[in-house]
């Protein structure tokens, strides 16, 4: 630990570091909030024992290109992950170097102890707790309610920071959603959903009562870590040699071999429940183009102008 | 057995762990962003736990609730879900319901799988087919299709009794279409139909063609004994006859056949009403079905088989089913249409019998239907009304004279194995000179199969664009290169053509 900070300043410089290296959100939580509400060995001191802070990162999500490209090549570029790196990395380093306190970039990716579908650590609950998202009907997708789809980073620090609130108000569902809920049983994310892994009982005034999320059906569509073994043991189970051929050298398995050899582009993603999400992409900062336009006319001072 | 873990095991907690994890997972409220410990504590299990929570619930280890876990999620991943993605976007969204895996699409039964391994045609013939614009992706029933919005209150179908317009004709095909589809026939079934050269014929066909299934017609004089053989050996899932009048036991004995065979599953006969086991054809054609059903047209022409027909050239007394493709059938009426410009009605030959002029179980009374389906003629099965305008054609011996209205005579030479192989539209009758039809080719060979020079009599071999694609079980009278021999002598001088007299047969 170096020379002492005032936690708020130290907060300020924070979010202005991440700000500036492109992050949409900043939220602080505290480390014991989260640990509450973690299972064993999934909170953070499981990463960094003395761990104080939990920082949530949040950046936004794809073009407005992007959203209205046809969805094979949505699967290819629409996820938006890169810059995450380069705040939240970047941010732990800048912890230490300029505040002294241990920090650790968190990892989002599986826990290998267990296999494929059970994260290390739960970068959603962070964000949640961090008040940088809230869970939507999406498949627990967390949403913001100005920049719609957005993607996350955790930095753990032993740092001390003042912590920001949850969300006040959920932005799902929408109250476009909602009609359409009341009207036909399902929102537009349960309803378009590829593999219909969605499902939800909404009441009058669309607060959930129960939703459900078969993750199993998600993954098919957006992990697909079971693809390369199925390959395999179909290619080895098969009796007609075309059968063999085809599991092996058809195209899904070919698109799929070439990116997993190939390292580009993510294997498996899917955006067809946030397509048809208007908080994903329809909130008042989703649209870069529009967010642009907004920034360059607040930098100008023209909104000021108009609210005199 | 891995962490001590059996198949009985994974049997046995399979389902349980894979329910408690974080496969499944169900949400009431939202206690996180309330900060609401007590009902996020009441609901963790619903939202997905841990293998080591779901060990210790379980009085497992760990190790083995994440090895069965694991497991069965793989056995419950399935594959090439990604496919459902390719054809969203550009506000297309997932419905589900309309979407079909195309490996449902794809999906027959093992006597169409059987028909597809027998279709071979030799890569440089079909190359060249398409190359010359001589295979198209035309399928039977577009034509159907094309007449019905062009044409729809013209005369398509004629008889002694009734007359069908193209929107006549569409609409039964396509009801019949419907309700055959919604007994179960899929894409690639067969059915065998023993009924007499008519509309209900013609409409019976094109029916099955709209659903992708594939045409066996028997001449209505075949008796249960070879019907139940063909069916048999066919592995036929439907079979379609003539009326209880002319047939009056067939029916009942076909339907016994079908509750102990394992394809048949589907008796029609050409009545008014149906029975306990046997559908009514009329009933089926006018709509008035139990089970309305609009399926989608299925079938590609290049891959599509479309009708078999019994291959009566044969050099053997074992008969094989000669395989016509969508192509190999319209290929065979394009490469003669030029010769009936002008003409607005084809018509049998009141003289003879029907059944041997424009019934589809033979090659030449397939080409004629063909003609008229694919040129928009009146096709008519009893006498001309207006003989003046009409396209007289007769069959006989593989050789269909049409006698044009305004033009001389023309011959078309066409077997139930290649349709429409070769035209004369010179002298008919002795010395007579053919020359192969557009895309054909002829040639004389000898015993050995070595091709002759001009002049020099031998066997006659042709190949063109309206052979079968292919034979079902049996030997073929196709040369390994692809050639169909004919039992013709005959010489040739450059691309003319005399025939002699048959050859007796020989063995392939």
């Amino acid at each position: 630990m170096t020379d002492a900070h005032d936690p708020a300043e130290a907060k300020g410089e924070l979010r202005d570091y991440a700000l500036k290296r492109g992050a949409a959100r900043f939220g602080i939580a505290d480390a014991a909030v989260v640990e509450k509400f973690t299972p064993a060995g999934h909170g953070p001191s499981a990463l960094l024992p003395g761990v104080k802070s939990v920082i949530s990162i949040a950046v936004s999500g794809p073009t407005q290109g992007t959203w209205r490209a046809p969805a094979k090549v949505m699967t290819s570029v629409g996820a938006n992950v890169g810059r995450i790196y380069r705040v939240a990395v970047g941010l732990s380093f800048h912890i230490e170097s300029r505040y002294g306190f241990r920090s650790i970039y968190c990892p989002p990716h599986v826990d290998p102890e267990f296999g494929a579908r059970l994260p290390l650590q739960s970068l959603k609950l962070h964000a949640e707790l961090a008040g940088t998202g809230a869970r939507s009907l999406a498949g627990d997708i967390l949403l913001d309610p100005e920049y719609g789809l957005v993607y996350y980073g955790s930095v753990f620090t032993e740092m001390p920071l003042p912590p920001d609130e949850p969300m006040a108000e959920n932005p799902c569902p929408a109250p476009s959603c909602l009609s359409v809920y009341k009207e036909t049983g399902q929102t537009p994310c349960q309803k378009f959903c590829p593999v219909q892994c969605l499902s939800a009982k909404l009441d009058d005034d669309g607060k959930v009562e129960e939703s459900r999320f078969d993750m199993y059906r998600c993954a098919e569509m957006c992990q697909q870590y079971e693809n390369m073994p199925t390959i395999m043991e179909k290619a080895i189970t098969a009796q007609d040699p075309l059968d063999r051929e085809e599991v092996l050298y058809g195209a899904e398995s070919q698109s799929f071999f070439y990116k997993a050899t190939a390292g580009v582009d993510t294997n498996a993603q899917c955006f067809e429940c946030m397509r048809v999400c208007p908080i994903a992409t329809q909130g008042t900062m989703v649209d870069p183009i529009k967010r642009a336009k907004t920034l360059r006319e607040l930098a100008a001072g023209e909104h000021l102008k108009g609210d005199a | 057995m891995p962490y001590g873990v059996s198949e009985q095991m994974i049997e046995t907690w399979g389902e349980m762990i894979f329910d408690l994890s974080l496969n499944i997972q169900i949400r009431r409220g939202d206690p996180i962003r309330h900060l609401d410990f007590d009902a996020w504590l009441g609901m963790r299990e619903d939202m997905g736990l841990t293998d080591p929570e779901i060990a210790s619930k379980l009085g497992l280890a760990t190790e083995q609730v994440t090895f069965i876990r694991n497991i069965t999620e793989r056995r419950r991943f399935r594959l090439n879900q990604y496919r459902k993605l390719y054809r969203l976007g550009g506000g297309l969204r997932y419905r589900e319901g309309r979407y079909q895996d195309p490996e449902e699409k794809f999906e027959m039964g093992d006597a169409a799988v059987l028909l597809r391994q027998a279709i071979n045609v030799p890569a440089q013939d079909a190359a060249r087919y398409i190359r010359d614009g001589l295979w198209t992706q035309a399928r039977i029933p577009d034509y159907l299709d094309e007449h019905a919005a062009a044409r729809a209150d013209a005369v398509a179908l004629t008889d002694q009794n009734k007359s069908l317009t193209w929107a006549e004709l569409h609409n039964r095909c396509h009801r019949l279409a419907a309700s055959l589809q919604s007994k179960g026939l899929r894409r690639g079934d067969i059915v065998v139909a023993n009924l007499p050269a008519g509309i209900n014929q013609v409409v019976a066909y094109l029916a099955i063609l709209i659903c992708g299934a594939v045409f066996l017609p028997l001449p209505p004089q075949t008796n249960g004994a070879m019907l139940a053989a063909w069916l048999k050996r066919a592995g036929a899932k439907a079979a379609i006859l003539g009326s209880a009048q002319d047939q009056p036991t067939l029916a009942g004995e076909l339907a016994s056949l079908a509750k102990q065979s394992g394809s048949l599953d589907l008796v029609i006969q050409d009545n008014e009403t149906r029975s306990d086991d046997v559908h009514s054809l009329i009933e089926m054609m006018d709509g008035h079905d139990d089970n309305p059903h609009t399926g989608g047209a299925a079938g590609l022409a290049a891959t599509d088989p479309a009708l078999l027909l019994i291959a009566d050239d044969n050099a053997d007394n074992l008969t094989t089913l000669a395989i016509h493709s969508h192509q190999s059938l319209v290929s065979g009426a394009a490469s003669v249409e030029a010769e009936i410009a002008g003409e607005t009605e084809i018509a049998g030959d009141p003289a003879r019998p029907l059944a041997s002029q424009l019934s589809l179980t033979t090659g030449a009374g397939s080409l004629v239907l063909h003609l008229a389906l694919r040129t928009g003629r009146t096709l008519q099965f009893s006498q001309p009304s207006r003989p003046d305008m009409a396209l007289v054609a007769t069959c006989a011996n593989h050789v269909i004279t049409i006698a044009r209205s305004g033009a001389g005579d023309i011959q078309i030479m066409s077997t139930n194995q290649i349709s429409a192989a070769m035209i004369n539209t010179g002298i008919i009758g002795d010395g007579a000179t053919w020359k192969p039809s557009i895309g054909s080719q002829a040639r004389i060979v000898n015993e050995y199969g070595t091709s002759l020079l001009d002049g020099q009599p031998g066997h006659l071999q042709l190949l063109g664009p309206g052979q079968c694609v292919g034979y079902t079980d049996g030997p073929t009278n196709r040369t390994i290169d692809g050639w169909l021999r004919t039992n013709h002598h005959a010489t040739m001088s450059g691309t003319d053509i005399q025939k002699m007299n048959d050859s007796p047969k020989t063995k392939v």
